[in-house]
């Protein structure tokens, strides 16, 4: 019973945790376009992906 | 960012990659802030500092790219919508943390779990869903309360029910403190549902996006010959009809015009559909957007923006993203006379298992909710309107525009068709009469050059001749050129009562020639009449036009039935006696007095040539003029029925097994919207198998 009072809001962190990344990955418009994402990480330069996260 | 902001068709790149390449050319360039294309909507966001940079100059850069960009306005009706991604993320948190919390519960349950931590733990789960089933089934909440606030139902009336009654009925069990919660029944039915919504938004997005960028490529810019010899730069819709315009290889024809200069290779895959570029010889009429991919050539301007073809198609796009918009619209038409079945359905569910079968309360309860949600009847509603928003945007592509969905669907299913002759089944051809000199044929090729007439159009293979300035229309009557040569009707030409026929060419030593204007089949009539012999279909043609005329046509194209001296009425008299027998009719015209016959047909059919008049009672506009898109559309047609009635079947096999085992007991209430959201995508998905012919 002890276990379970740290050990559930530590999974529920966890979980918070990735809920917040994927909000993250769709507020920064990260799955907007899938076609063009493939292109893009084959350019050399990385000019623009600093843009990208805004 | 202070600065302008701009969104760009990008109408022929090919893929990602050049989405990429351009969007690191305009990044590395001075004065623009920011570039990022979309390679899936094929658009480009740009925004960069006012004063360093214009909207031409951006568009220079990516065409010196060997690219198109078109500034576009994004319609503003664009329906938003909730953002469904942020709440299905949500609920997938929800449902895995629940169910966590659930499994534990159960295994704990068989081995030993005291009283006190199952309860610790049904609270926990209730806290965690409460947020959820708010936040995440707002979608369905929203939907249903404001349809609740018309005094009407949809499709998410009964979820919302489902979702409300599910975490009202657990919240009581925790307090009372049995084992018998459902916190991730209502979560799981909330996430599968969401998960459902998200694939047929998605879909939804995919047809959509060409019609548009269709739409915002009306605009461009324009180089104008004034008469004094100077250029002048300005914006498309500026121009008048009758100026004269520059185009350069590589330029978008700013209106619909006529070549006045040498041949000119057009690209018209805009319009048409057709990638194959068509050569314009001098006089050929030119369609706005298309590209000119030889040059510099000039143009004189017929039509400008709405009135040009591709503004009436951009007009008639709306109308096709109109209907894609009554999608939802339609399936929730379908869902009101459904859903009192629905609710009825549960009703049933759960007074039979209670009352009869003597189950206990939450049992009951828990079936009733999977019954709700099982029959919801979305797969049916979708059926149709999945099928019909697909090809009307495929067929859009292809430079056929449907105007309704229904028109669509009935166009297969007909038995008979009656078209029109002069101006649709056939077009005018000129004879340059044999006997005449070279010297006055060049001649007649200038003066027939210069003019819209019909007839004037209807000498093939013109010959490239300079503009000239000396060459003169009298609207009504005929063309005049230099040394009193004259082409145009009997009494333009003084030919006097000597000769027969209604076109006349007088050259300079004043010798009058009559043309004869024959007739010859528009092109594709051939195919399209083997294609609907080979389905059955019966032709025939009602013709205004003389007896000789008619037979001659006749003779010439084989087609079996054919009636001449054709009033409006006698063909709209030919139409209902053919509906009375029991046919389906389709009508192919283009005059003002085929418009009635037009109406009365079940289904009509226009070329983009025609009068408005006949486009506007048209169910269907076909963009080129050419017969085998009439069969294109046919084929299409008949495909798109057969996907509609797998639809149907489908959703009707679904409902009969899901039902009853929902009503056996078999379906928990997640499973149950599992299965539900499948059904609907099936359908979407078998929509999406629809291809056109080219």
């Amino acid at each position: 019973m002890n276990a379970l009072l740290f050990l559930i809001p530590i999974s529920l962190l966890m979980g918070v945790t990735a809920l917040a990344a994927c909000i993250w990955s769709l507020r920064s418009k990260q799955n907007e376009d899938p076609e063009g994402a493939k292109y893009r990480i084959l350019g050399e330069d990385s000019i623009g992906t600093d843009r990208d996260n805004i | 960012m202070s600065g302008v902001s701009e969104t760009f068709a990008l109408t022929d790149v090919r893929c990602g990659g050049c989405v990429v390449k351009i969007e690191r050319a305009l990044q590395s360039t001075e004065g623009i802030d920011y570039a990022r294309g979309n390679a899936t909507q094929k658009r480009l966001y740009v925004t960069w500092s006012d004063g360093q940079q214009t909207a031409v100059s951006v568009q220079h850069i990516i065409r010196q790219l060997g690219y198109t960009a078109q500034p576009m306005t994004l319609s503003e009706a664009e329906p938003k919508g909730l953002s469904l991604m942020p709440r299905l993320c949500v609920a997938g948190f929800g449902m895995m943390n629940i169910m966590a919390v659930s499994v534990s519960v159960w295994f704990g349950v068989a081995t030993d779990m005291g009283e006190g931590t199952m309860q610790f733990l049904h609270w926990i789960a209730a806290v965690l869903a409460f947020p959820v089933m708010l936040y995440s089934g707002w979608v369905f909440h929203d939907a249903a309360l404001r349809a609740l606030w018309r005094g009407r139902m949809t499709m998410d009336t009964p979820i919302s029910i489902a979702i409300i009654v599910t975490y009202a009925a657990s919240v009581v069990e925790t307090v009372r403190g049995t084992e018998h919660v459902y916190f991730d029944a209502v979560i799981g039915l909330i996430f599968f549902l969401l998960v459902g919504r998200v694939l047929e938004q998605y879909m939804h997005r995919r047809t959509g996006d060409a019609a548009e960028n269709l739409r915002g490529i009306l605009n461009v810019s324009a180089t104008r010959l004034d008469p004094d010899g100077q250029r002048e730069t300005l914006q498309a819709d500026e121009l008048r009809t009758g100026d004269r315009v520059l185009v350069m290889a590589g330029d978008r024809l700013p209106a619909d015009g006529v070549l006045l200069t040498s041949d000119l290779d057009v690209d018209e895959s805009i319009l048409t559909g057709e990638t194959r570029p068509r050569i314009a010889k001098c006089g050929a009429s030119l369609i706005a957007g298309s590209f000119a991919l030889t040059g510099p050539v000039e143009m004189r301007v017929t039509h400008v923006g709405a009135a040009s073809q591709l503004g009436q198609m951009a007009r008639l796009a709306d109308l096709v993203a109109a209907h894609k918009g009554g999608l939802q619209a339609a399936s929730d038409k379908f869902a009101a006379n459904y859903i009192p079945l629905v609710l009825g359905g549960g009703a049933i569910g759960f007074a039979g298992w209670y009352f009869v079968l003597g189950a206990g309360f939450a049992q009951s309860l828990l079936i009733a909710i999977s019954v709700l949600i099982v029959t919801c009847p979305c797969a049916a509603g979708l059926a149709t309107p999945a099928v019909t928003a697909r090809a009307m945007n495929l067929a859009l592509a292809k430079g056929i525009i449907f105007k309704s969905g229904a028109a669509l669907e009935k166009l297969g299913s007909c038995t008979r068709i009656f078209l029109d002759k002069t101006g649709t089944a056939s077009v005018p051809k000129a004879r340059v009469p044999a006997g005449l000199m070279p010297g006055s044929r060049s001649i007649l090729f200038q003066l027939a050059a210069h003019s819209q007439h019909p007839f004037c159009r209807a000498f093939d293979d013109l010959p490239v001749t300079p503009g000239d300035n000396t060459i003169k229309e009298i609207p009504g009557k005929g063309v005049m050129g230099p040394g009193g040569a004259r082409l145009g009707s009997a009494a333009f030409v003084d030919a006097g009562c000597m000769y027969d026929g209604s076109l006349f060419f007088r050259d300079e030593t004043g010798q009058v020639t009559p043309i004869e204007i024959g007739e010859t089949a528009r092109s594709g009539l051939n195919g399209f009449l083997e294609d609907m012999s080979a389905s059955d279909r019966s032709v025939a043609i009602l013709s205004g036009d003389q007896k000789k005329a008619v037979s001659k046509f006749v003779e010439m194209t084989g087609i079996e039935t054919a009636h001449a001296w054709q009033s409006p009425e006698d063909k709209l008299n030919h139409i209902i006696a053919a509906q009375r027998v029991g046919e389906t009719v389709v009508m192919v015209g283009d005059g003002i007095n085929d418009a009635i016959s037009l109406g009365a047909a079940d289904v009509s059919v226009s070329f983009s040539g025609a009068t408005q008049a006949a486009q506007n009672v048209a169910d269907i506009v076909i963009a080129h003029s050419d017969f085998s898109r009439l069969s294109g559309a046919f084929r299409l047609s008949e495909d798109a029925n057969t996907l509609i009635r797998q639809n149907l079947l489908f959703s009707l096999i679904y409902n009969l097994l899901a039902v009853p085992l929902a009503l056996a007991g078999f379906l928990s209430p997640a499973l149950a919207a599992l299965l539900m959201a499948s059904s609907s995508i099936a359908v979407m998905a078998n929509g999406m198998r629809l291809r056109i012919a080219t």
